[in-house]
This record gives C-alpha cells, sequence and structure tokens, in this order.
C-alpha cells in the first residue's frame, strides 16, 4: 500500500508544480471527470489528455486489491461540432501479490454536437467509441451515449445515456449513466457533484467533483463512493488536458 | 438482463423522439452568436453579450482567442456589441 501511496503522491505533488508553473489560463477544459458534456474540440483545434483512474473495490482489503489506470488521449477538432480522438490504455496494480504495469489497449472516438448551446431546449451531443483491448480474451467493445445538458446561468446539467456492446461474442451487453451538476464560480473554477452507475451490474455512485482551467491546462478531480454491496467502496479520477 | 436492456432502448428511443421534438422549436441564432457559442463556451458558460463593453471584449477575444482568425474575431466581436 505504501508504493501505491507513494506513487500517487508523486502524481499530486507533480500536478500541484505544474499548476504552480501554469498559471491564469484558459482552455478546452472539462467540468466533470465521469460524464460528458455538451462540448467538442473547435475545429483545427487539439489537445492531449491524461487520465488516472483509482479504483478501491474493499477499503478494507487496499493493500490486496487496487488498480491504478492511464489513459492518454489525442483529441482534434474536425469542424466546431465534430471531433475524433485517439486513446492509449494502461493498467497499474500495487498489492502484495500483484506490483505490475501492463497496457490494456486502444480506443477510438468520435463525438458530434446536434447545435450550438440553447439553440434547442435541450442540447444533445452523440458519442461513438471502439474499445480494442490488447489480450484477445477480452472483448471488443462499440459504446455509445447520448449526451443531454443544459446550462441555466452559472449552473450547468448533465446526463450521459450509455449503451456498451460486446462486438466479438466474448461481452454482454451494459447499460450505464453518468449525471453531474456543477457552478461556474468564475471562469477558471466549477466544482459540483457526479453520480455513476451501471444499471446491468447494480452498481451506483455518488462524489464530488472540481474543475480548473487556464490557457495552457485544465485539471478535473473527482471521487466518487460506491452506493451498494456491489460497488466498489471508491473510485477517484484525474484528467489533466493540454491544449497545442 | 435482456429485458432490462430492452427497458432501456425504449428510454433511448424515447429520448430521440424527445431530441427531435425540441428541435422543431429552436432558437434563430446570427453567424456571430454561433461563433461565439461553438469557440468560447467549450471553456466557460455563455457570458451575456451585456457584461462588458466593447474596449473589454476586443480585450478578451484577443487574449483568449488566440486560435481564432482575424476575420472570426471580427465576427464574434460584431455580435458581441451588437446583439440581436
Amino acid at each position: 500500500m505504501l508504493l501505491a501511496v507513494r506513487k500517487g503522491t508523486i502524481v499530486y505533488v507533480m500536478l500541484i508544480l505544474v499548476l504552480l508553473v501554469v498559471n491564469s489560463a484558459k482552455a478546452d477544459r472539462r467540468g466533470y471527470v465521469w460524464t460528458y458534456e455538451y462540448q467538442t474540440m473547435p475545429k483545427g483545434e487539439s489537445e492531449l489528455e491524461y487520465y488516472l483512474t483509482h479504483k478501491v473495490p474493499d477499503v478494507h482489503k487496499y493493500d490486496e486489491k487496487n488498480t491504478w489506470e492511464h489513459q492518454a488521449e489525442y483529441e482534434y477538432g474536425l469542424t466546431d461540432r465534430w471531433d475524433i480522438s485517439i486513446y492509449q490504455r494502461w493498467k497499474q496494480t500495487n498489492t502484495k501479490t500483484d506490483d505490475k504495469f501492463e497496457y490494456t489497449g486502444t480506443k477510438v472516438r468520435t463525438r458530434y454536437r446536434l447545435g450550438e448551446k440553447d439553440m434547442y431546449p435541450l442540447d444533445t451531443l452523440l458519442y461513438l467509441e471502439y474499445i480494442k483491448p490488447d489480450s484477445s480474451n477480452e472483448a471488443e467493445i462499440m459504446e455509445g451515449k447520448l449526451i443531454l445538458a443544459k446550462d441555466f446561468g452559472k449552473f450547468n446539467i448533465a446526463y450521459n445515456q450509455i449503451l456498451k456492446v460486446g462486438i466479438n461474442n466474448k461481452g454482454g451487453n451494459e447499460n450505464e449513466y453518468a449525471f453531474g451538476m456543477n457552478y461556474e464560480f468564475n471562469p477558471s473554477w466549477k466544482a459540483g457533484f457526479e453520480s455513476a452507475g451501471n444499471y446491468t451490474e447494480d452498481k451506483y455512485y455518488i462524489g464530488p467533483t472540481v474543475s480548473w482551467a487556464g490557457e495552457k491546462l485544465w485539471v478535473g478531480i473527482g471521487v466518487l463512493r460506491g452506493l451498494n454491496d456491489r460497488s466498489d467502496d471508491f473510485r477517484a479520477r484525474l484528467i489533466m488536458g493540454i491544449p497545442f | 438482463m435482456e429485458r432490462k436492456l430492452l427497458h432501456w432502448w425504449f428510454v433511448a428511443i424515447g429520448l430521440l423522439v424527445l431530441i427531435y421534438g425540441c428541435q422543431t422549436i429552436s432558437r434563430e441564432m446570427s453567424p456571430g452568436e454561433m461563433l461565439y457559442r461553438a469557440k468560447c463556451s467549450s471553456c466557460h458558460s455563455v457570458i451575456a453579450t451585456s457584461s462588458y463593453d466593447r474596449q473589454e471584449w476586443r480585450l478578451y477575444i484577443d487574449k483568449y482567442g488566440k486560435k481564432m482568425t482575424d476575420d472570426e474575431k471580427r465576427i464574434v466581436l460584431e455580435y458581441l456589441v451588437k446583439p440581436d
């Protein structure tokens, strides 16, 4: 556990140092870490994003089972409403019996916004993703999301209906959701809460999220607590984006 | 599990019908307003046009709209200082 905590601490210390160095800036940022909102990369712009997700199935058995998932994403705006991206994924375990860092696969994704914000009573974004695992024993997955969002002044509400379909006869279908509400205190800072879950597996989570954005960097941090015995006890995610 | 899945498919279709219905009552937007919302609201909420005067908007566009072309900046500024 000490090793895991030390690695996690290094990441957060590095993040704080970066925040201190890159000051007062704006970017194409996310206000949530589990929920997608109504935005795509503007035409011709691109961004590198890093995701760190920590999953703890049982806090009392932290030493025996916990994972750190890393994702690197490159995102590019084809038009002001349509973007594409590619991800690379890795998984790290730091337990007494298992200490490894492995490549887990790739993802490609596209998003399309149906209009500009407030053009329609409900802002709607369509999301499609193909997930290719590194191991041939795991399911290839097509993931579709219907993203509905609305701004009420500085308040934002977003709901994602998610459908995952196994496409190589190795996985079933799953229905998931993510929901978020946040408030923009100023153009740099947003804070709120998110809930995420899996209707198929009966797993549900809720917790707070904070987001900060600058010109050259944005960062979102959120934690979730499991709401029933089937859910992991605790999940945390950090997303960092660097537009260029 | 399959019944549950079918249930959510119906929910998804219902939402799509709702979205289609909503699109029939869409709000008209000028090219300047559409550009402003596309380029600026990916970073922050839509700021009311009356919040700043011409000089202040010009400063903000120059500072934060570095990736916009001069034409795009001009169209957005025209919208912000002369709202429809």
